[in-house]
């Protein structure tokens, strides 16, 4: 599957980092084509292009907090976790995208 | 005629005190004599009298007869009858609280708001923290030894004890309006109340009288035959009112016979905290401090004379308790928290564990800085900064030189002349002074003579009540009229001045014109002692006090007159701000980080430098590490501080250049706010120390900690105690804030937990590593075994520590990386793991 994901917490200094990190590999592992932008205390890096979205399967939220530029996924299909799942079972998360 | 009117006493508290000083105010209108009599108890009182009445001992219910008979005892009875039909029924209120509002500094470790944790929240006066038995001074039952006062005349016994009764009246006054709550207010009020009352001063009178006693036992029998009756009656609310009488007589008895002032409180049980209504710096030397634990006080600000004494002794200080110092109770297990100004009663396992890891962080502190307390300090850059002490008697010279003091930087003498029945002679000052001129040996001695005022009766120098000693007769003021007392001491200073390096430091000059006539005296001393062939230094250095504000605009006069400055920071600013430094209710407006203070204390150093005068300063803002940079740079040649402080001080003087506390203070003189200064104060003390984010003494492997509680209080003590925070509860609550919202296990038996916070110096990372593993609250709840503390400064620049952190992050999600993390055998290995990470810093 095309995934991007956006990975935010409170602080924004550790887990949403973590989080992206989980993601990334996992998803790689397990054969998904996948980007994830993360909406940190640095501001946000690795920002999804329009392109990105345009070509996504689906779109994963990992935030504690409100995501960012939200508009841009518009009538994407969103899955919304928290940001503690992605880092601990982010294979669970795949698998239910189905 | 005597006019009766009958009634049934109507509350349901009884005649306690609350209606017994209405029923006496509406009863003072009138010359007519007013009684009071109960006929169940068939007790009679004299209604003018709040005692009398309370010792009727009247129920609700109990048949009363007031009788009113004189010659205005038509108007006084109608005003009687009007009394107790609509006032009287109204006057049962609530008693008041007795817990004083305060607003706490900043936020309290987690583990002290738990449930059931007993605190006490007064003003931090410092000196660390301390543990042990409660023991009370105030409220015991005992008397001071009166068996050697022996009365002169009645006549002379009386007007004695009316001169100590209006004295005590106008403190008291004095105490009410400057209260800083309504139960303080209540109390002082109660306690007034009782001193004029019409009856406690006519039993004392009468036995004067009649049985020729001194004034201070006919005060105490009259005050014991009135708690007789009160503690017959039971009640708890009569009960207090025993603790008033007792502290009432013993005010009184202080004012009658001041020299007895001291011995009240020798005694201390071992291992005790001292527990007391107020603590004159006299009193505090003569206890013995090897068995203290702390203080607690209910009286007095944090720069009180007693509360900076303690700090120099290394004795934790609480004080400003106000009215919930009575909730303590003589033996209870108490915790002095001098650094947060807290009280802790009977503390649970998880308190007492707590506190002992902040002694122990305390001690820690302590000992890093006596190394570099003990050398002389100079700046980076090569500038020679004058470390001293500043002492108010001879073991603390001793203490303070121990300490690695470079010099006694004020030797205050007030105490010497404090508590006794006649002043120092002359012989022994000059004792005192060359022993610590001798101690000192080659150190400057700067001995500041007497500085005395209507705040600090001495009886043998009467100084009148003023409603506000601070601007009233005071110090140099008094010499001309006192010139046997400073004439005394100025010798003994000359005198002492053969035998070390001893200046002369005058206090509260506010003119030229004093100046002119301090020097005259001088010169008359020295035509004197050289007249009579007695040795002194004729070269001895004079200096002056700048604490009132007008000397800032004539220094380019004062320059020419005088051979040195010493800033009293404490004082000037009281003075300069209009804000009583002792006064908990204006106490947030005593702020020395106003850009009008320190432009005042540019201008003062400014000329002294310009005309090569040595200029140095005494006060708390000295052991302000955050200040000291800034004070190098107004050019001061010697910060005088507490013992205690010694190595705080010198530590921020070597780790700065002289070059850039000038442009640190350059750019403070520029700021708007108090809160812009502090900003500016913080970011110098940050710099430097922003370049490395990890360390060894930032990790610990094999930690003892418990709980997830005990765990991050242990990693912000690492930063703490390696120099990176600012304020340690301030972090630790920004940590639990994180997480509170949702627990920083992220699983793997990690955690990581993080923080943004104002009080982070420098961004940080912290380690540490947990044998068996302790519980995070995680949802899974699984073991933590490591735990990596990300503390990031609120104030830093740029994102490079940002950067290295998202990095290591992302590096944590690694098995292997976090395997090696757990098998490192030392704290090396885990920086060397890290800096593999985060990039060789």
């Amino acid at each position: 599957m095309n995934i991007v994901a956006v990975t935010a917490c409170p602080t924004g200094v550790a887990h949403t980092y973590m989080a992206a990190e989980r993601l990334e590999k996992v998803g790689k592992r397990l054969g998904h084509a996948i980007k994830v932008e993360t909406q940190g205390s640095m501001g946000i890096e690795n920002e999804l292009s329009a392109d990105d979205i345009a070509q996504a399967d689906v779109v994963i939220f990992a935030a504690g907090i409100a995501v960012r530029n939200v508009d841009r996924f518009d009538g994407m299909r969103i899955v919304e976790v928290s940001v503690q799942d992605a880092i601990k079972d982010p294979e669970r998360i795949f698998a239910s995208l189905g | 005629m005597t006019r009766k009117l009958r009634f049934q006493f109507p509350l349901r508290g009884g005649l306690h005190a609350r209606p017994a000083s209405a029923i006496r105010d509406a009863a003072s209108n009138f010359r007519a004599d007013v009684t009071l009599s109960n006929h169940r108890t068939e007790r009679r009182a004299n209604a003018k009298s709040v005692l009398a009445l309370v010792a009727t001992l009247t129920r609700q219910g109990d048949e009363c007869t007031v009788c009113v008979a004189g010659d205005d005892e038509a108007s006084a009875f109608a005003e009687m009858e009007r009394f107790v039909s609509s006032e009287l029924p109204l006057c049962d209120q609530e008693s008041p609280p007795t817990e004083p509002v305060r607003g706490a500094g900043g936020p309290l470790p987690r583990v002290l708001r738990a449930d059931g944790v007993r605190l006490i929240h007064g003003l931090a006066a410092g000196g660390g923290i301390g543990r042990g038995p409660a023991s009370l001074v105030m409220g015991k039952t005992g008397w001071p030894d009166l068996a050697d006062r022996t009365a002169v005349s009645p006549e002379e016994e009386v007007a004695h004890l009316e001169r100590a009764i209006a004295q005590v009246g106008a403190r008291l006054r004095l105490g009410l309006s400057g209260a800083g709550n309504d139960t303080e207010r209540a109390i002082t009020g109660a306690h007034l109340s009782i001193l004029e009352d019409v009856e406690l001063r006519a039993g004392a009178v009468e036995l004067i009288r009649s049985r020729a006693v001194a004034a201070g036992q006919a005060v105490i029998s009259t005050a014991e035959r009135f708690a007789r009756v009160l503690d017959e009656a039971g009640s708890a609310l009569l009960a207090e009112r025993v603790l008033d009488l007792h502290d009432v007589a013993s005010l009184i008895l202080q004012a009658l016979y001041p020299e007895l002032a001291a011995d009240e409180c020798t005694v201390l049980e071992p291992d005790g905290v001292l527990v007391a209504e107020a603590l004159s710096p006299a009193q505090f030397l003569d206890l013995d401090r090897s068995r203290l634990r702390g203080i607690v006080l209910a009286r007095g600000g944090v720069t009180s004379h007693t509360a900076i004494l303690a700090r120099a002794g290394g004795a934790p200080c609480v004080t400003g308790l106000g009215a919930a110092i009575r909730s303590l109770r003589e033996g209870v297990d108490v915790i002095v928290d001098g650094e947060r100004g807290l009280v802790v009663l009977d503390p649970a396992p998880a308190v007492a564990r707590f506190y002992t890891a902040q002694m122990a962080v305390l001690l820690e502190e302590r000992r890093r800085l006596a190394d570099v307390a003990a050398r002389p300090a100079s700046t980076a850059d090569g500038r020679r900064i004058e470390v001293a002490a500043n002492v108010g008697s001879l073991p603390e010279v001793q203490l303070a030189l121990t300490a690695g003091a470079d010099a006694i930087g004020l030797f205050r003498t007030e105490l010497l002349f404090m508590g006794r029945a006649q002043a120092p002679s002359e012989e022994e000052q000059t004792a005192v002074y060359g022993k610590a001129a001798r101690l000192a040996g080659r150190r400057p001695v700067i001995i500041r003579t007497l500085d005395v005022g209507g705040d600090k009766p001495i009886p043998y120098l009467p100084l009148p009540a003023e409603s506000n000693p601070f601007l009233g007769f005071r110090a140099i003021r008094i010499y001309e009229t006192h010139r046997q007392i400073a004439g005394a001491q100025i010798r003994a200073i000359l005198r002492a001045s053969a035998e070390g390096n001893v200046k002369l430091l005058f206090p509260m000059v506010s003119s030229l014109e004093e100046v002119r006539s301090l020097r005259g005296l001088v010169s008359e001393q020295m035509n004197d002692l050289l007249g009579a062939g007695v040795p002194f230094n004729r070269e001895i250095e004079i200096g002056i006090m700048i604490e009132v504000p007008a000397l800032a605009f004539i220094m380019d006069h004062l320059v020419r007159e005088v051979d040195f400055f010493s800033i009293g920071s404490n004082d000037l600013l009281q003075y300069f701000l209009a804000v009583e430094r002792n006064n908990e209710v204006v106490a947030h407006l005593y702020d020395a980080y106003q850009p009008s203070f320190l432009r005042v204390l540019r201008t003062i150093c400014e000329t002294a430098r310009a005309h090569g005068r040595w200029i140095g300063l005494c006060g708390e803002l000295a052991a302000d590490a955050l200040v000291v940079p800034l004070l190098i740079g107004l050019g001061l040649d010697e910060l005088s501080v507490g013992s205690a402080q010694q190595g705080t001080v010198k530590a921020v003087v070597e780790s700065s250049t002289a070059a850039e506390c000038r442009e640190l203070a350059a750019a403070v003189m520029a700021a708007e706010t108090s809160a812009d200064v502090g900003a500016r104060l913080r970011a110098f003390a940050r710099r430097g120390a922003d370049h490395s984010v990890l360390g060894a003494d930032l990790v610990r492997l094999g930690s003892e900690a418990r709980t997830r509680e005990e765990a991050l209080r242990e990693l912000v003590d690492l930063l703490r105690l390696a120099g990176r925070l600012t304020d340690p509860d301030l972090v630790e609550e920004a940590v639990w804030r994180r997480e509170d919202t949702c627990s920083t296990a992220v699983g793997f038996g990690v955690a990581v937990p993080h923080c943004k916070s104002e009080g982070v110096l420098a961004t940080s990372i912290a380690v540490a590593t947990y044998g068996e593993g302790l519980s995070w609250h995680s949802a899974d709840d699984e073991p933590v075994r490591l735990a990596i503390l990300i503390a990031v400064s609120a104030e830093a620049s740029g994102d490079a520590h940002l950067v290295m952190i998202a990095k290591l992050s992302r590096k944590l999600m690694d098995d292997e990386f976090r395997a090696a993390l757990l098998a490192a055998g030392s704290a090396a290995d885990v920086v060397a793991l890290l800096q593999g990470v985060v990039g060789v810093e």
